[in-house]
């Protein structure tokens, strides 16, 4: 079991270093390690007003609003990067070297979803630690070791649903074409239209669709925030708030949801992985 | 060493219906194939195009599962224990993406547990001036070499091959036979696909005719040809004048004469062998320049087969009839 830990680790390091050669990652890294930079610094800035009733209290306050970075643009990296991780070998013929190779593809499956999710962790952690340094610049204060935990985790967690999901899209598609639509309208999807569905739902459900303050649709959108990872994220990401921001789902709920995301696209990968012909 | 019995494999082709639109049929594949190859032969796996020997190979590379049937290779059990037996080269991989050669081969290296094989597989291929160089610059033929030493990495008991020739120029197309009989003469087992016949001449010691996913014929060349009914045939060119006869069992055809050469032919031999006594009782009376045999086209070999017109036999792959049958 160790030695076969051991190739799998191996082989996950050969794919990150690949992905972060790569001439994309060029490109995303610098971006990331900007904008989470530029968040860091912009959120925690004393003179920073924030909109609507949104609070920035203290250092994790900065951080929470920072997430919004995480959320835009560090997965639409992960969907960049991996969106022809498995299609383009396929088309090239690579894949069928790969598998041919004595390793159970279900830990190949793993090792590419780990290629891809450290090649975009790697940088987005560097950024945060350079936001961590930011806030502290502005507000004289750092963030509490668990609020710096949790966040670094549900990030990371944010980022394995989405290399999951996107790479399950690079396996099914029969060309580059397909896993990039997939991949970008899973994102678009989660990231922009979510508030939308919830606002069908809501409507259907009688919740007055027009005042987004309201207790019951607070309520509402929560639970439907647990069938997106972004809305995952943020729910996990809120345990750490003050009181008053706390959500109001039970903390077991979102860790549930948290758990589900993380099993339930890599099952549904490595099964695909298992399925596939090169 | 290595055995297939009865082993039957259909690709899923999408046959929609109004009800069910993603309904999908058994379609081209391989059927009921019995095959085995012993340790130091080289077998040609020779058919036209979708007559199943890519699916015969991936089979064979634990790639596709059988609906029947058992692939049976001697001391490995498992998938994972054939795949650590078993070298398998895809035909024409473009290897594309950030890396260098020997970034592949730490990959594939790291995949199979083995610690610094990788350099020496890419000098056993002639890669290793290339072997830091972007896999964007190399060359078709070289990312061909590169296939090659992803293949033979692990010393597999068995080389799968499919088409490894294309792209190879001819220089590198003798140093690529020349290894293969190597490896053979070390004891492994050697498949090699190819649609054309010459390809194989001179390197397969057994061939194994395909149409239509089934073996049609299978042996020695020669002995496919003859068994056939097919002529031995000989292209002959030489100085001087050409002779008005070559023997009574003899068919004179002519053929373009090359440079440096007054007469060329092609001799078809009504019965028996172009035997060396036969050749050298041609090159003792005239003053040859040229004295090669001649395989037999492809096309041919499968219409005298399977008893299908030569043009059926060339461009026909699966009718649509044969694929309901199946349903």
């Amino acid at each position: 079991m160790i030695d076969r830990l051991k190739v799998m680790w191996a082989v996950s390091l050969h794919e990150t270093g690949r992905h972060l050669a790569s001439q994309r990652m060029l490109l995303l890294a610098p971006l990331i390690l900007f904008f989470l930079g530029a968040a860091c610094w912009g959120f925690s800035d004393p003179r920073f007003i924030p909109p609507a009733d949104i609070t920035v209290d203290g250092p994790a306050g900065a951080l929470f609003l920072a997430s919004v970075v995480t959320v835009l643009v560090c997965t639409l990296a992960v969907v960049l990067v991996g969106f022809d991780a498995i299609s383009r070998r396929r088309l090239t013929g690579e894949l069928a070297i790969d598998l041919s190779q004595p390793m159970p593809r279900s830990d190949f499956a793993v090792t590419q979803l780990l290629g891809v999710w450290m090649a975009v962790m790697l940088p987005t952690l560097v950024g945060i630690l350079i936001g961590v340094a930011l806030i502290h610049e502005q507000m004289g204060a750092w963030p509490s070791a668990l609020d710096l935990a949790v966040f670094i985790l549900a990030t990371g967690l944010l980022l394995w649903w989405y290399t999951c999901l996107q790479l399950l899209a690079s396996s099914m598609a029969r060309d580059l074409g397909s896993a990039v639509t997939f991949g970008v309208g899973t994102w678009m999807l989660f990231t922009l239209l979510w508030v939308m569905v919830t606002a069908v739902v809501a409507a259907f459900n009688g919740v007055a669709v027009t005042d987004m303050t309201s207790p019951s649709w607070d309520a509402l959108s929560e639970q439907l925030d647990l069938l997106s990872p972004n809305g995952v994220y943020q729910l996990l990401l809120e345990t750490r708030l003050a009181e008053d921001s706390q959500p109001q789902i039970a903390a077991g709920w979102i860790w549930f949801a948290a758990l589900v995301w993380t099993g339930l696209p890599k099952f549904l990968f490595i099964w695909r992985m298992h399925r596939i012909k090169p | 060493m290595l055995e297939l019995r009865g082993a039957t494999y259909r690709h899923p082709i999408r046959r929609p219906t109004r009800l069910r639109p993603w309904a999908r049929a058994p379609g081209p594949g391989i059927r009921g194939i019995d095959l085995s190859i012993e340790g130091g032969i080289i077998l040609g796996l020779v058919g036209p195009n979708g007559a199943g020997k890519t699916t015969l190979l991936q089979v064979l590379a634990s790639l596709l599962p059988l609906e029947s049937g058992r692939v049976i290779l001697r001391d490995a059990q498992t998938d994972l224990q054939r795949r650590a037996a078993i070298g398998y080269m895809p035909e024409r991989v473009t290897w594309a993406g950030p890396g260098t050669p020997r970034q592949v081969m730490a990959r594939l290296c790291a995949m199979r547990g083995l610690d610094s094989e990788g350099t020496r597989m890419l000098e056993l291929v002639g890669l290793t001036k290339r072997s830091n160089d972007d896999l964007s610059t190399l060359s078709q033929g070289m990312k061909q070499r590169l296939s090659l030493a992803a293949t033979l990495l692990g010393e597999p008991r068995v080389l799968l091959l499919d088409e490894p020739l294309n792209g190879l120029d001819p220089v590198a197309q003798g140093a690529f036979r020349n290894l293969l009989r190597q490896l053979a003469d070390r004891g492994v087992a050697v498949i090699v696909s190819s649609h054309s016949l010459a390809d194989l001449e001179r390197l397969a010691d057994e061939v194994v005719l395909m149409h239509r996913g089934r073996i049609v014929a299978s042996g020695p060349l020669t002995e496919i040809e003859r068994g056939l009914g097919l002529r031995a045939r000989l292209d002959v060119a030489g100085l001087g004048e050409m002779p008005d006869d070559f023997g009574e069992e003899v068919e004179v055809e002519s053929i373009a004469v090359l440079q440096g050469e007054d007469w060329a032919a092609r001799l078809h031999l009504n019965e028996g062998e172009w035997t060396a006594e036969r050749r050298a009782a041609l090159q003792s009376d005239l003053q040859m320049t040229r004295l090669s045999p001649v395989p037999a086209e492809l096309e041919a070999v499968i219409s005298a087969a399977t008893g299908l017109a030569i043009e059926d036999a060339g461009f026909t792959i699966f009718s649509d009839s044969e694929v309901s049958e199946d349903d």
